[in-house]
């Protein structure tokens, strides 16, 4: 029963979508995206610089030879912003994935048991959300040590607090319903109640909130690796080539230019995309 | 519950908070794996070196008396002395703070006048061209690193037009001609003080490329969230009885609707000063500003952890306390919210 | 003149996903100067948007057309609603808590109005102001003018929105469903109200409401609106003792004064009276 419901608002809200030229463009660009860091090797002759082995032609502007031009190890500046781009993507999904996958079964506990259960979680939710987001980033990522977990746990710690208050908000809403109260009479054991009844109408807003943040992933990881705290060399990501470039900005215009334009075309991508996805499942409601 | 009440629960709340995060920031140092007091006496210490200096900084002790002692000195303003500067920490961030301020406030106000009124266009005719172009504008200016933005103001108007200087709070000349003398720490507001035209002049001027650059985000919030607060406003009866009586579109969107539509507009300015305090770190590094981002940023650089938890410990503190006094002028402005 | 405001064939068509709608349906009246006109029908019958229309207030969305809308002999079609609010006429709306500004003072709504349609000094707006009150029976005007409209009760917001209403200057108030918010003592005073000011004033008013017996006791003619299309009209007397129509028979047999305690009510259904309302 509430499963047929769930699939004629996905009906509606996918052909509201479709009708949204925005929102096709971001998901088309999003794809093109994917597909330039999935299949990286096959899209540039120089796939060893790509990796980090240096050059012969240091620091030369955009040529025929160099679509990008080369930063100051004589590499190809494309083939390293492909490369880069996956692992700045990369970080960005895992980020989101885990604040997503910590957050939202501690939402969905909350609500569903209240009590004492809802006060604890939401205290410890209102301590986590009381740092400034960037900030608690900076500050774990400068105790941990560089590296690809420390990273994306220093990032999440900050964000897994807003799936859980979600998550929580969806279920009180969704708590009273006759569905569950039936459930619950039947002697439906909790983690299945809350996992296979009320997780269908937690997913989506936590989804588009998920979408959303991925556009705010790359701009953080890209921030904390502009700020040396990034992963280590030789696996350096966008906002790593943007720091190294500063140094010969604005004269080698190109080693700031193109990867500052890819983290904005990645981010904005993702942020059309999870705006028009809202707007789809909200059609009234204008954000 | 009386309004008091309710006020006096909410400070308490509070405060349990802060003393959670401060204990989550403590405890954080204390479980690294490198040695602060290794990191303290430097690379080629030696072990007895090490020792006196753990000492010294009282590492040895328990972490819950470590705990004690750091709160109990922190209470007091003191920080301990950064591992960089050697200097104690609350007097570096007595001298840095206000220039992150200036820059806060100015991306504040730019966020206003320019976020607030396009949002009342857009509003005006939804779905309307301007309407549209401010959604994609705002999205556009979530989505870009600010830290790329700033080298690209500087390309245009420093490299380029030549309009702007490149960095740095004041100009070399400034300081040697006519000094700013420092009473608030905020360059342009001394200036303005002290009758400082030049230095007032000057000050401005490089205050409007990293001010300008901090607030895209928030500009982009403001007109959102106003367009979103007064298309809700707009559908109301008073705003259909205030046209069927006759009053002027301009002063029913400008005066009547707006006033209507201010409350989540606060909550945008609480949030632009919680993105400024961090978006200025970014900004700071890139057009070389004197203030508290730089600062840290150097910190993060040396290794340099008293500083990283002093600053992040204040930075949150002055975050936590913005968000309640953004909620308590809520209710202020509001005269049905009783504080609830 | 005797025909103060009159209307001839109003049509205001809506676009639906089904088709283009008519929510006013060739719709027809006259109103005299110091007359006080019921229009009577269920929940979306068109009444409002009958008078949002001569208003100039529809959504963009609406188209509205008449052979005839003219007040005093002056025609209405070709003004913008910023020439006839306020000026010509003005409207309160049915919720009165709901039709006020909550984060204003009542004077600095009132204020606003009279600085518009008047050119008084200050000092004389107050004064006209605290005057405008107390012709709307609130005794102590400086203490209302003060007040925020959620201290207000009820009857006190309605009275201030005519009181609103009265500062424009206009002479011909339309009034939505003035009462029905309102508990029936505080009723009886808002229709004494409006039946005093007419006679004081001279003022000429559209009273909408789906209640006969606020009706019956207030106005001097009725219009009953069914789906868009005025069904009958006349004196209320006539009407009320001797209705033609079948629907206004229906809605005079299902009011409450008539039946005994205990017995079944009558009731109407709507769509026996309903003919082809899409027009594709």
């Amino acid at each position: 029963m509430a499963s047929n419901l769930n699939s004629v608002k996905t009906n509606n809200a996918v052909r509201v979508f479709l009708s949204d030229w925005v929102g096709i463009i971001s998901l088309l660009v999003i794809v093109v995206i994917f597909g330039c860091i999935l299949f990286a090797p096959l899209l540039t002759d120089y796939v060893e610089q790509g990796l980090g082995a240096p050059g012969l032609e240091r620091l030369n502007p955009p040529s025929q030879d160099y679509l990008m031009g080369t930063d100051r190890l004589g590499r190809d500046l494309w083939s390293r912003l492909l490369f880069g781009g996956r692992i700045s993507v990369l970080l960005a999904v895992l980020v989101v994935s885990l604040a997503l996958v910590v957050g939202t079964p501690l939402g969905i506990i909350a609500g569903y048991f209240g009590g004492w259960v809802d006060e604890v979680i939401m205290r410890i939710v209102d301590v986590f959300l009381a740092f400034p987001p960037l900030l608690l980033a900076i500050f774990m990522a400068a105790i941990l040590e560089p590296g690809l977990l420390n990273m994306v746990l220093a990032i999440a710690l900050g964000w897994w607090p807003w799936y859980t208050r979600i998550a929580r908000a969806q279920v009180l809403s969704y708590r009273q319903r006759p569905f569950v109260e039936a459930a619950e009479f039947m002697g439906v054991r909790h983690t299945k109640i809350m996992f296979r009844h009320l997780l269908p109408f937690v997913g989506p807003p936590v989804l588009i909130q998920a979408t959303l943040d991925l556009g705010s992933a790359i701009l953080t990881v890209a921030a904390l690796s502009f700020l040396g705290l990034g992963l280590p060399p030789p696996t350096p990501d966008w906002g790593q080539i943007i720091s190294e470039g500063r140094v010969y900005f604005p004269d080698r215009w190109w080693y700031v230019t193109f990867p500052g334009l890819a983290i904005f075309i990645t981010a904005l991508a993702f942020n059309l995309l999870g705006d028009s996805i809202r707007s789809s499942i909200n059609p009234d409601k204008e954000i | 519950m009386t309004g008091i009440s309710i006020v006096l629960r909410r400070l308490g709340m509070t405060l349990v908070v802060i003393v959670c995060v401060s204990i989550i920031t403590f405890m954080a140092t204390r479980i690294l794996p490198t040695d602060p007091a290794a990191l303290y006496a430097g690379p080629r210490a030696s072990a007895e070196k090490i020792e006196s200096v753990r000492q010294q900084l009282g590492l040895d002790n328990s972490l819950v008396s470590q705990y004690f002692s750091f709160a109990g000195d922190a209470l007091r303003g003191d920080f301990g002395v950064s591992f960089r500067t050697r200097q104690p920490i609350s007097s570096d961030i007595k001298r840095f703070l206000p220039a992150t301020l200036e820059l806060i406030f100015a991306a504040m106000i730019l966020a206003m006048l320019i976020g607030i009124p396009l949002g009342v266009v857009a509003a005006a005719k939804p779905k309307g061209f301007v309407d549209q172009l401010t959604r994609l504008m705002a999205i556009s200016m979530a989505s870009v690193p600010s830290f790329w933005v700033a080298m690209i103001l500087q390309l245009v108007f420093f490299k380029w037009l030549n309009w702007l200087p490149l960095s740095g709070q004041v100009s070399i000349e400034t300081t040697l001609f006519s000094p700013i003398v420092p009473i608030t720490g905020m360059g342009t507001l001394d200036a303005l003080l002290g009758r400082n035209w030049v230095g007032f002049r000057d000050a401005l001027r490089h205050l409007v490329l990293p001010a300008l650059t901090l607030s895209l985000y928030p500009v982009g919030l403001a007109m959102r969230m106003t367009r979103s607060s007064m298309g809700a406003v707009m559908q109301e009866r008073y705003i259909t009885t205030a046209r069927a009586m006759g009053l002027s579109e301009l002063q029913i969107l400008f005066k009547f609707a707006l006033k209507n539509a201010l409350s989540p507009v606060l909550t945008v300015l609480g949030l632009t000063f919680a993105f400024s305090l961090t978006g200025a770190v970014l900004v700071e590094v890139i057009f070389d500003w004197p203030g508290i981002g730089a600062y840290v940023t150097a910190a993060i650089l040396a290794v340099d952890f008293p500083v990283i938890m002093a600053v992040t410990l204040v930075g949150t503190v002055i975050y936590i306390l913005v968000n309640l006094l953004v909620d308590l002028a809520q209710a202020t402005l509001d005269p049905r919210v009783k504080l609830g | 003149m005797k025909d103060y405001l009159d209307v001839k064939n109003l049509v205001v068509e809506a676009p639906r996903k089904e088709g283009v709608i008519k929510l006013v349906d060739g719709v027809s009246f006259i109103l005299g100067k110091g007359e006080i006109l019921g229009i009577v029908g269920e929940s979306g019958s068109g009444k409002t948007i009958t008078c949002t229309a001569i208003l100039g207030l529809l959504p963009t969305s609406m188209k509205k057309s008449a052979s005839v809308l003219k007040l005093e002999g002056q025609s209405l079609l070709s003004k913008t609603h910023n020439q006839i609010c306020g000026n010509l006429m003005s409207m309160i709306f049915q919720d009165p808590a709901a039709a006020l500004n909550p984060v204003f003072t009542v004077r600095s709504q009132i204020n606003a109005v009279l600085k518009r349609h008047s050119s008084l000094s200050a000092g004389e707006r107050r004064k006209r102001l605290h005057q405008l009150l107390i012709d709307v029976g609130l005794p102590d005007p400086v203490r209302v003018a003060a007040s925020f409209p959620h201290e207000l009760s009820g009857g006190m917001q309605q009275r201030v929105l005519i009181a609103m209403a009265l500062s424009t200057g206009a002479k011909l108030l339309i009034a939505d469903e003035p009462t029905t918010a309102l508990d029936v003592t505080v009723q009886a005073q808002i229709l004494e109200l409006l039946s005093d000011l007419r006679e004081r004033l001279g003022l000429s008013i559209i009273f909408i409401s789906h209640d006969l017996a606020v009706i019956s006791q207030v106005c001097d003619r009725v219009a009953v609106m069914l789906h868009g299309k005025i069904v009958e009209h006349g004196e209320v007397g006539a009407v009320l003792g001797n209705p033609q129509h079948e629907y206004t028979q229906a809605l005079l047999a299902s009011s409450l004064g008539q039946h005994d305690v205990g017995s079944t009510l009558p009731t109407i259904a709507a769509s026996q009276f309903m003919d082809a309302r899409y027009d594709k």
